[in-house]
């Protein structure tokens, strides 16, 4: 195997808080990207979401769009298209839902990936991947392995997501999973928080190119952050429920340090899954205490699910565009919307607002519906 | 690089797909057709797995019999078993409903269709805790899930990968008197289990083939040649010219594909299907139409608009 570097060399993401530079100063500035429904009328009671607000995009293919324009951004970014290079393409995205409509919708998981290569005239490969919130993780995953294994020298991995129709809005407030506002007007959604009740829906996702560390510096290109390691457990339990023990959580964190080869003490920050459910932040929390020990408590974890929404399958790489800017201007997003602390944890979940700090390793979590679990590992360039 | 050995492949359909399992049956490869009914022959040990959908309940039959017949199960303690699944969504199974029946909708229904189901239904049978991936790239996804496992194994994230391609789309559209595009929707599942070859030499395992995608051999040909899905003649000469495989002898096998295709739209057997069936019969097959056994294969797909991709095979040695 050839144990080659992989770099991100482009980045482009897209969500409420706006593009990856606004998403930046928003972050910075502990912006909250949650605002009144607009794509749809309220469903049972849910009147807010995190929509992006002036994207002019058709509401029926929402997301293929969404992927293409990510796609596009990264690429230009990362200047790869104009370098003879060998291009594989790896997306990951949700099933596309209509506004109002009766009977199946037409959907092809695989179109939106392949107008992408043929935009960019690839003849590289290209993946589709649904591994429901952990996909965006996953396609860096496979996008580490391809450039692993050399068989490409550049890898464009992107994930996004809109599931803020009228149906998915119903399942979501059917299984209680999806925030509402609070009859005491407390801010929402809270993940970690004592008094946190789900997740607002959002949308938007993120692409990156990741490259080969050699074939970036013979270019010449900007590296943003190595991609340093990742790690995938299932938690091989139930659909819906992760494990009581949390043992896919704590593998997937365990291989992505095994794999960057470095402690948990090396780890500066955590862009944790976050999502404000009862029983998922509580899992988290609590496998997060498992791996770090006693270095937990000077280890600054948020989630910005509170600023930017639940992306679903377009989550994790939004999470992952925020480590690389977090690694870059180099601070610490906070999670909103915390207050009411659970004394029992002993995390630092960064509450309120966003914090100057020194790093040069960050983690992003990303756990999904099925027991898919993925971490990635980003250091500092 | 590791080496990967193939230990054991399974083919199961539905009664959608009769044809298909009789065409891979003549072919010599393991194929069981079962009802419609859930569990029919496999009964899955978790009570959470038993009331999902159709894709996982035909993948988890296929997955089981490869399992075990490979006898991983006894000597899989301590090894690191990843799951890596190409499958057809379900999307006859999902209705999208207007605003006035959100009230009635069952919120779980549409959750238990998603793609990524029946590759947590399987690690969940199996407990198996490595990494499980789903790929949703139409007819190509069988064979990219079998080199992402054989990815997965050389990178040492995974010491068993269960490669499998599902389309569980035929039973939900017989039953709704609906044929899309006028033609047969297919209904079956395929599974072959990669190992890493140190291991199954360990453990005395009969690996039945090589999977070598990237660096094949350049002294192994004669060449099967099998096109699959949409891959025409000029996708199969550009695939053997990129593995700098010579044509001179080759045979190309287009008739598998044809068999399976012509008839129904079975996404799951493009890719996986077709490396069982050739993993089983490769030199017989070979033997019987041209005369000289074949020592490899390689197996190009390619969906209608996309890139033809192509995967490796070499007979392991006796």
């Amino acid at each position: 195997m050839n144990c080659s570097r992989a770099v991100i060399t482009g980045m482009s993401a897209l969500c409420a808080l706006g593009d990856t530079e606004q998403m930046a100063a928003g972050l910075r500035a502990s912006v909250c990207g949650i605002g009144p429904l607009t794509i749809c009328d309220p469903v049972f009671g849910t009147d807010t979401a995190a929509e992006i607000r002036g994207w002019n995009s058709s509401l029926h293919d929402r997301i293929g769009t969404l992927v293409e324009h990510l796609s596009k951004g990264a690429v230009n970014h990362s200047g790869i298209a104009q370098s003879n290079s060998r291009l594989a393409i790896v997306v990951a995205l949700g099933r596309q839902f209509p506004i109002s409509t009766n009977g199946s919708p037409r959907f092809t998981f695989w179109e939106p990936g392949q107008r992408v290569a043929d935009a960019l005239g690839s003849v590289g490969e290209v993946f589709t991947v649904y591994d429901a919130c952990a996909s965006g993780n996953d396609v860096i995953g496979i996008g580490l392995r391809l450039i692993r294994t050399g068989e490409y020298d550049a890898v464009l991995c992107c994930a996004a997501d809109s599931q803020i129709a009228p149906q998915p809005i119903a399942e979501f407030r059917k299984l209680s999973v999806l925030s509402v506002r609070d009859p005491e007007g407390l801010p929402h959604p809270r993940p970690f928080d004592r008094r946190r009740n789900g997740f607002v829906l959002g949308e938007g996702g993120a692409a990156f190119v990741v490259e080969d560390a050699g074939h970036a510096n013979r270019r010449g290109a900007v590296i943003l952050a190595e991609v340093s390691g990742y790690g995938a457990a299932c938690d091989a339990f139930t659909l819906t429920r992760g494990h009581p023990d949390c043992r896919g959580i704590i593998e997937s964190m365990s291989r992505a340090l095994k794999d960057a080869q470095i402690t948990s003490a090396s780890i500066d920050y955590i862009n944790a899954h976050g999502t404000g459910t009862v029983v998922n932040d509580a899992a988290e929390a609590e496998a997060i205490r498992k791996v770090f020990g006693h270095t937990v408590r000077h280890l600054p974890v948020s989630s910005t699910k509170a600023a930017t929404g639940h992306l679903l399958a377009g989550a994790a790489a939004l999470e992952l565009a925020i480590c690389v800017l977090a690694l870059r201007d180099q601070f610490v997003p906070a999670t909103l919307n915390h207050v009411d602390a659970d004394p029992d944890c002993g995390i630092d979940f960064v509450p309120g607002e966003a914090r100057d700090a020194r790093l040069t390793y960050a983690m992003s979590n990303a756990f999904g519906f099925g027991g898919h679990n993925a971490s990635v590992i980003l250091a500092r360039c | 690089m590791r080496q990967i050995s193939v230990t054991a492949v399974s083919v199961v359909c539905g009664p959608t797909a009769s044809i298909e399992a009789s065409v891979l049956s003549a072919w010599g490869v393991r194929t069981e057709v079962i009802g419609c009914d859930v569990a029919t022959r496999y009964a899955a040990r978790n009570r959470h797995v038993r009331i999902l959908s159709r894709s996982a309940e035909l993948v988890l039959n296929a997955a089981m019999a490869a399992w075990n017949e490979a006898d991983t199960q006894s000597r899989a303690q301590g090894r690191r078993v990843a799951i890596v699944l190409g499958v057809e969504p379900e999307d006859g199974a999902v209705v999208a409903v207007d605003s006035n029946q959100l009230a009635s909708l069952e919120p779980l229904h549409r959750f238990r269709h998603l793609p990524n189901v029946p590759t947590a239904a399987l690690a969940m049978e199996l407990g198996a805790t490595g990494a499980a991936l789903t790929f949703v790239n139409g007819r190509v996804s069988g064979l990219q899930a079998i080199a992402e496992g054989r990815r997965l194994i050389d990178c040492h994230d995974a010491d068993i990968v269960i490669c499998g391609a599902v389309d569980g789309r035929g039973e939900r559209v017989r039953q709704r008197h609906e044929c899309p595009h006028h033609r047969t929707v297919g209904d079956c599942a395929a599974a072959v289990i990669l190992e890493a070859t140190d291991f199954a030499v360990e453990r005395r395992a009969l690996p039945v083939q090589l999977v070598n995608s990237i660096h094949p051999s350049t002294d192994d040909p004669p060449v099967a040649i099998v096109r699959d899905g949409w891959a025409s003649c000029c996708d199969c000469i550009a695939a053997a010219a990129a593995f700098g495989w010579s044509l001179g002898r080759a045979t190309v096998f287009g008739s598998i594909s044809r068999n399976l295709h012509g008839l129904g739209v079975v996404a799951a057997l493009a890719g996986c299907g077709v490396v069982a069936a050739f993993m089983r019969n490769l030199q017989s097959a070979s033997d019987r139409v041209c005369g000289h056994p074949q020592s490899c294969a390689l197996i190009v797909s390619r969906n209608c608009e996309g890139r033809p991709i192509a995967i490796a095979l070499r007979r392991a040695a006796q």
